[in-house]
Order: C-alpha cells, then structure tokens, then sequence
C-alpha cells in the first residue's frame, strides 16, 4: 500500500517512487524484444502500484534509507551500465583462469548482448519472470533492467572448473537495475561465482537487481555470490532459485559491500527429492546495515534444504537477518534446518535475528537455531595463555567462527579473499 | 496412566466440552450491546469509582477507537465488537462467604469444583463470573499478615494510593489495541498485595467463569508482591457453549520488587467460541523472579505473549507454556523477555501440540537494551504435530543491541514417533491411548510445574483435547 506523505512509517527520502522513471520505462522498451513489451509493462504497474515499501511491513523493520535520495540519481535507460569479466578455472587451486572456450551452447553473457546473439533462446527464457510478485523492487527491475548477467546451460553439459563472472556496476549518482538469469537444462551441471563490485566513490548510487536462478531435473549447481558494492553505495537485491525433481543447490553468499543492503534469497523446491544448502557470511563494521532474508520453500515430497548465515558483526555494524522455513501439507518427508548464528565484537554492535518456522505438514524434521554472543572469554583466555597475543586470539576465534561458512565457497583464491577483507575489518 | 479413575474419565469422555453447560441469564445489569463512550461511563458509574479512573477510562477508550486492529497475526474478523456485551453484572458479586453467593452462581461453580480445591489446596479463591467478581476470600492467617487479596474494585476503594501508585504501569493504555479497550471497560480480576518478606506458601486462585452469550470478559489483575515475598497466583477459565462468538480480553499486571518471585499460573479452558485476546505482563526489580506458567488448551483464538520486563540487575524471567490446538482453534501464543538491566537472565520453554486443522504459534520476542553486560536468555520451542492437517509456526525475534549477551534459541518440528506407538500398541495400548500417553510425556515438564489439583485438570483436559484424535 502507498504511504502517505507524512507518514512515520516513511523509510525513503520521498513518500513515492519517482515519477521520471515512468518516462526511463518508456526508453528501455527499446532495448528488450517486442514479444516482452507486455511483461515489462505489467511489471511497472506492479511497481507503482505497490509503492514503497514502510516499516511497517514486517520484513523491511529496522531499515532506513531517508539519505538516498532517488530523484537525484540517473537511470540510464539508453546505454548499459554492466561490465562483465568471465573467467574460466580449471580446478578450485588454479591461480590463473584458462583460456579454453566454453562446450556449444553455453552462454555466458550479458543482457544486451544475449538479446542481440540469442534472441529466441532469450524470448524463451524471459518469457516467465518468476519474480515479479515479490515487491516493489523485485518489480522495479523487472520493468527497468536494461542490463544484467545471462547464463545458460543445456541438456547434460557437465562444467567441470569454475566460471568466475566479475560485474562492474558504475553506480555513483546513478539508479540502475538488472535483470539476471542462471539457467540449467535437465542433467547439466555448474561452478558459478558471481562477484558483485562498483567503483569506490563519494556519493554513492542505488542497486536494485533480480537473479533468476532455474534448475532443471537432475541439474545441479554450486553457485558463490559475492557482493563486494562500495561502501557509499545502496543495494537491493531479490534472488530466488527454482528446483525441480532431483536437482541440487549450493549456494554460498558473502555480504561485504554497500553501506546499507537489503537482500532477499529464496529457494524453492518444487520437484520432489530437491535440495538446497545455503551458507552466508555477514560482516556489518561502522556505520553499515546489512539485511538479508532468507527463504527455504518445501513445495514437493522429500526435499532438503539447510542454512547456515553467520554473521560478526563490529564497530557500530548491524546486522538484520529473515529467515523462513515453509513447509507445504505436500511436502511430506522433508527435513529442513535453519541456523543463525552472531558473533558481536563491540558495545554499539546491533544484532537483529528473526528466524521462522510455518509447518503444514506433519511427517518433516524441521528444526532451527538462532545464537547472539561474544568471544567467548574462556577461548580467549585459552590462546592466550598459549603466548598468543589478545588481539591476535580474536582474530584467530573469528577466523575458526567465520571458516565453517567461507570454506563451502569453490575457489581457494576467493575463500582467501573473504577472510583476508573480513579479517581487515578486525585490524581498523 | 492406566490407573482406574484416569480410565474412568476417558471411558466416560464425550466428543463434547465438559464446561459446556449454561445457566439461565439472571443478570442484574446489562450494558447494551457495543461500545461508546456511554457504555463507558456507565460502567465507571456502576463502580462509583474516583474521577481520575473515569478520566482513564475514557482516555483509553478514545486510544482503542483510533488504534487500527493488529495487522499481524490471526484472522480476528469474525470478532464483531458490535455485537459484544461489554458489561454483564451478576445478581450478587464479591461475597466473602461461599453461603452467600446466589444458589445458581455457586451451583456452577460447584461443578466446577472450586469450594472443594479451596478447601484442599488453596490460600484464597476468587471467582468471577460474567463482568464481576462473585466471591473472594483468603486464608484467615495470610490475612493477619497483611496479605490483601480481593476483587480489583474492591482494592481500589480500599487501597486507594497504592492501587493507583501501580495500576497501569506496567501495561500502560498505548500498548496494544487490546490492553486500551481492557482499560476502557474492566471490570473483575483480582488486586493482590504480598507485603515485606511474606512467602504465601499455597497458590492463590481466581477462577472465570463466562455465562451468556457474546458477553466481553475485561478482567484486570494487578499484583504487587513487595521486597523479598514470594506468591503464586493461578486464574482457570471456562465457558458454555455458545453460537455466538464470546471475546475475554484480560490485562495482567504484576510488579515484582526487590529480591521478590512470583508465579502465575494459568489453566486456560474457554470453550472453543471465544476470542481470548490477553495482555499479561511482569516488571521485574533487582534480584526478581517472575514465572508464567501457561497452559492454552481452549478458545477460538488465543492471542497471548506474557511478558518479562527485566529492570533491576540480577532480575529472572521465566516462561513455560504449552498450548494444544485441535479442530479450528488458533493458538497464538509467545513470551516476550525484554533486559533492561544488566545481569539479568530469561528461559522460555514453550510446547506445542496441533491437531486437526489446529494451528498453534509461537511469537516470541527476546530484547536487549544498550549497553548492557551479562545478559543471558534461552528459548526451545518444541512443537508436535500429530495429523497432517495439523499445522504449526515458529516465530521468534532476538534483538540485541549490547556487547556482553548470551542468548540462544531453537525450535524443532516433529510428529509423534513411530517407533514410539509401535512399542506402547505392542504393549496392548490401542492408539489413541497411546498417542494420549506420548503428548502427556510431551508436556510433563510443564504440568508438574502445577499444584497437584491442576496437574489432574490439566492431564484430563489433555485427554479431552484427544478424544477422536485416531482414526
């Protein structure tokens, strides 16, 4: 529901969603295939109708973003704003990415490239946006992405390796939104990391993407996602994997970047015997909100998903996490598990954690745990009658906290990254 | 739990609630049907109560018109608060002598088993049926000690300067919806006063009674138990089985002083047309023990989160709640732990059974204020769901702004085991007796937190819960 203007519910700088960008909508009809013109237009609907969203909705409490001011940001509707680097890595020691191109039928690519080189792969792709209902700003890019990441894998093709996709997202002073799809045909299989970056700048933009990720019988995907955004930048993002009958799911999430996000992650098992393991790793330091809301859907029998988000959180951070596990009256024989954990390193630390359970069926194993504590003094004072100095022992126990979720990520080059930047953290 | 009168009373279990039987209207006022601002001066007329009640009751009658409904939780459309009763007084109200209630009055009561459970178990009884309070009465020695237990209008003619240095305090008007419209128009409930140092070593008891149909039930308790006492309170409740919708939306509020700990205990058995709407909550002083001990087993819909607010250091909060949801009941209920201080610590243990298309919840909120050190807090929340169409949520809340916590919550989700009634049918169990056996050992950690009379009352209501469970 629209608020109203003096609203103390209000979370954004205007009551409203802009009105220049019904005129960016028009301009970005140019850039998608004429057979989608409908879907976009209904998404934008969506948008407006739905509004902003307030605090009052449940899932949006604690969150603020009355500094980020939209009328004063660019949509640029005409050129694109995404700079992908595909690499491809042999194995998850390899140094150095390897040059051999990728099986037929793979594509790895852009939004705008993909419409100019796979147009009716695309129309088929695109044609369902799975989606569009989850809110404002689920709708909002659904409507205004001129840009996002494609990838495509058919019937069987097994990537051995990891393909790395680096996107650079020029974000300061601009609005942009991204549409994004990872598609596995039946059998396939994939190593994916998406790293998420922008420029480091001043004054900061606003990032509002969708990710789209399908699998397909028997397909089975590891995905890594890293959003590594500037700190002065803004982000919104809403992810959801679909699985169908006998397809597996890896994914691991790194929340580093932005000075306040928001990010919504869902599974959904729809096929029977599906399963989905979700690792997340959250380092909120000064000043800086991370929210991450995670959705574990148990639509078909004998499905399997388990979370684990651990989040540390220093200086005056917070830390928001959403967590749901649903289970359908027809998901009998599922078993699904939910762990939050939270390690707080400073008296302005802010820990909020919201896990949930809504069970329909009655033949499940569901369970879910939610921790909010400090170092553990006895630890400390263990390492450190060891000889190891104070400050050197609460990094090696945040270390051993945050290893159980950066070690499930594929590339031992990336594993080495996140601690390295989340160790950083400790030493400023 | 083969015992004989166990085997009785499931032998002689009818589909049918126990506490279902009505008596005829012989009320000696009724307020008309639906609220305004009449119907609440009115009621503080009746009451002959001081000007700052009326003026209170009016400022919260005006906060409940603008409040908007909840925009969480359960579907409460079919409370149509026009239709409601808001106040119903009985023909005599607040005897001291058990003789002197009116023959119908006692005769409910009577079949409830009250006189009898005084007797045996109890400090002191109150009963309350329909809006008033019909009897009250303690112990001859607790009195001596200056124990004060008596309706809550009574405590507020009596004790005017105490009543109204608590009285809304913990539970002010803003709250919630449901607390504003309970301070518009309450009516009953107990005011109880434990002085210095005084342990009460039995429970006291109110017991509530709804007669007509779509009455509102707005009873208000206020509990001081002063430095270093010790009181347990325990409230029952039923009500006959009406077609119309019934709606009790009680206010709870208890002070817990210095070194003081209290227990409050509630059997809560409203028959399976009432909208149970209740706001029940402690503040807890330095060195404080505060524990709720809940046990939701009727109404339509219970939406109840008894809370601890954790203000002196070294302040204790303790919930243990179970609460059974069979066909087309909502059992909404949680705990709320809120630190305010540092050093203070909360358990909740909340259990919970479904059945049917029963639907139980737990909505918890664990809370720590800045700055803070040492605070601890546990939550389990198990929940049992015995059909398939039975459901079951889990909602907690840990929010945490201080360095030096420790808090932890789990929840798990299972059915009854298989292996379990394998066993007990092999043992000549039929099922039902044996899924019955398996929810009993489910809640034993609660029910043998009660006085022995509830433990058997609350066994047997169990059992009624579960009759037509299998097959």
């Amino acid at each position: 529901m629209a608020i109203t203007e003096k609203s103390p519910y209000q979370m954004f700088a205007q009551p409203s969603l802009p009105q220049s960008w019904e005129a960016d909508f028009r301009d970005n009809l140019a850039n998608w295939p004429i057979e989608l013109h409908s879907q976009l237009e209904k998404a934008r609907q969506m948008a407006y109708s739905l509004g902003l969203p307030d605090r009052k909705d449940e899932s949006w409490r604690w969150m603020d973003y009355k500094r980020l001011d939209f009328e004063s940001l660019k949509v640029d509707s005409k050129t694109s704003t995404l700079h992908l680097t595909v690499s491809y890595f042999n194995g998850n020691a390899d140094e150095q990415p390897i040059s051999s191109s990728l099986p037929d039928g793979v594509v790895i690519t852009t939004l705008a490239e993909f419409f100019d080189h796979h147009h009716d792969l695309a129309v088929r792709l695109l044609r369902d946006n799975n989606l569009v209902n989850e809110g404002t700003f689920a709708a909002l890019p659904s409507a205004l992405a001129n840009n996002g990441l494609m990838v495509y894998i058919p019937q069987d093709v097994k990537l051995e390796g990891m393909i790395q996709c680096l996107l650079e997202v020029p974000l300061a002073n601009r609005a942009v939104f991204a549409r994004s799809l990872v598609y596995l045909e039946e059998g396939a299989s994939l190593n994916l990391e998406l790293v998420w970056t922008s420029p480091d700048s001043d004054t900061g933009g606003f990032y509002d993407g969708i990710l789209d990720v399908r699998l397909a019988e028997q397909s089975s995907l590891h995905l890594d996602e890293r959003q590594q955004f500037a700190r002065a930048d803004w982000n919104i993002g809403h992810a959801t994997a679909s699985l169908a009958e006998g397809s597996k799911l890896e994914w691991n999430y790194a929340a580093v970047g932005s000075g306040i996000s928001k990010n919504f992650i869902k599974a959904e098992l729809k096929g029977m015997g599906s399963s989905a393991v979700l690792n997340g790793a959250m380092f909120p330091t000064a000043g800086q909100v991370i929210n991450l809301d995670t959705r574990q859907n148990h639509w078909a029998e004998s499905t399997f998903s388990n979370l684990m988000y651990k989040s540390v959180v220093s200086e005056s951070g917070r830390s928001v996490w959403h967590g749901m596990i649903y289970v359908d009256p027809e998901a009998q024989k599922t078993d699904a598990y939910q762990t939050n954990k939270n390690l707080i390193l400073d008296d302005l630390a802010d820990v909020k954690s919201v896990p949930g359970l809504e069970i329909r069926a009655n033949d499940v194993k569901c369970s879910h745990g939610a921790t909010v504590g400090k170092i553990d003094p006895e630890e400390l004072y263990y390492l450190q009658s060891r000889g190891i100095s104070q400050n050197e022992a609460e990094k090696l126990i945040v270390e051993g906290f945050f290893n159980q979720v950066v070690q499930p990520f594929y590339l031992e080059k990336t594993k080495r990254e996140l601690l390295d930047l989340l160790m950083s953290r400790m030493n400023s | 739990m083969a015992n004989s009168s166990e085997k009785n009373i499931l032998s002689n279990l009818g589909d049918s609630y126990e506490y279902g039987f009505s008596d005829p209207d012989r009320s000696s006022f009724k307020s008309r049907k639906g609220l305004d601002e009449e119907v609440v001066r009115q009621i503080s007329a009746i009451k002959q109560e001081p000007q700052w009640m009326l003026d209170f009751r009016l400022k919260a009658y005006h906060h409940f018109i603008q409040r908007p409904m909840p925009g969480w939780g359960p579907d409460l459309s079919g409370l149509n608060l026009d239709e409601i009763y808001f106040y119903v007084r009985p023909e005599e109200i607040d005897q001291k002598s058990w003789e002197d209630v009116p023959e119908s009055i006692k005769n409910t009561f009577e079949r409830l088993g009250i006189p009898e459970a005084e007797q045996k178990y109890l400090a002191g009884v109150g009963a309350q049926y329909d809006s008033e309070m019909v009897y009250h009465n303690i112990n001859e020695h607790l009195e001596k000690q200056g124990v004060v237990f008596l309706s809550i209008e009574n405590g507020l003619k009596q004790y005017p300067d105490l009543f109204r240095e608590y009285f809304s305090t913990v539970v002010p008007i803003q709250d919630n919806k449901f607390a504003a419209l309970n301070s518009a128009v309450w009516s009953g409930g107990s005011f109880v006063y434990v002085p210095k140092g005084i342990k009460v070593d039995l429970p006291l008891q109110a017991y509530f009674r709804l007669n007509i149909a779509s009455i509102g039930q707005f009873e208000r308790t206020l509990i001081i138990a002063d430095e270093g006492s010790q009181v347990h309170y325990v409230e029952g409740c039923t009500a006959p089985t009406y077609t119309t919708e019934s709606y009790h939306s009680g206010v709870i509020e208890i002070v817990v002083k210095k070194d003081a700990r209290v227990r409050y205990s509630t059997i809560q058995n409203w028959s399976t047309n009432v909208y149970n709407l209740v706001t029940q909550r402690a503040s807890v002083f330095e060195n404080g023990t505060m524990e709720w001990v809940d046990a939701n087993l009727g109404s339509k819909v219970t939406m109840k989160y008894p809370s601890c607010f954790l203000r002196g250091e070294g302040a204790h909060g303790e919930m243990l709640s179970v609460a059974f949801a069979g066909p087309g009941q909502i059992q909404d209920a949680g705990s709320k732990m809120v630190h305010f201080a540092s050093n203070t610590s909360s358990k909740i243990t909340s259990k919970s059974i479904s059945r049917g298309n029963g639907q139980s919840s737990y909505r918890g909120l664990v809370k720590v204020a800045r700055g803070l050190e040492n605070v601890r807090s546990n939550v389990v929340c198990d929940a049992l769901l015995l059909d398939p169409e039975s459901r079951t949520d889990t909602w907690p809340t840990i929010d945490s702004g201080s360095l030096d916590v420790n808090i932890g919550h789990e929840a798990s989700v299972s059915k009854v085991g298989e292996e379990q009634l394998f066993y007990l049918t092999s043992r000549g169990l039929s099922e039902e007796e044996a899924t019955t056996m398996i929810v009993s050992g489910f809640i034993e950690p609660l029910v043998k937190e009660l006085p022995m009379e509830y433990a058997v009352e609350m066994n047997k209501l169990i059992q009624l819960q579960m009759v037509g469970s299998v097959g």
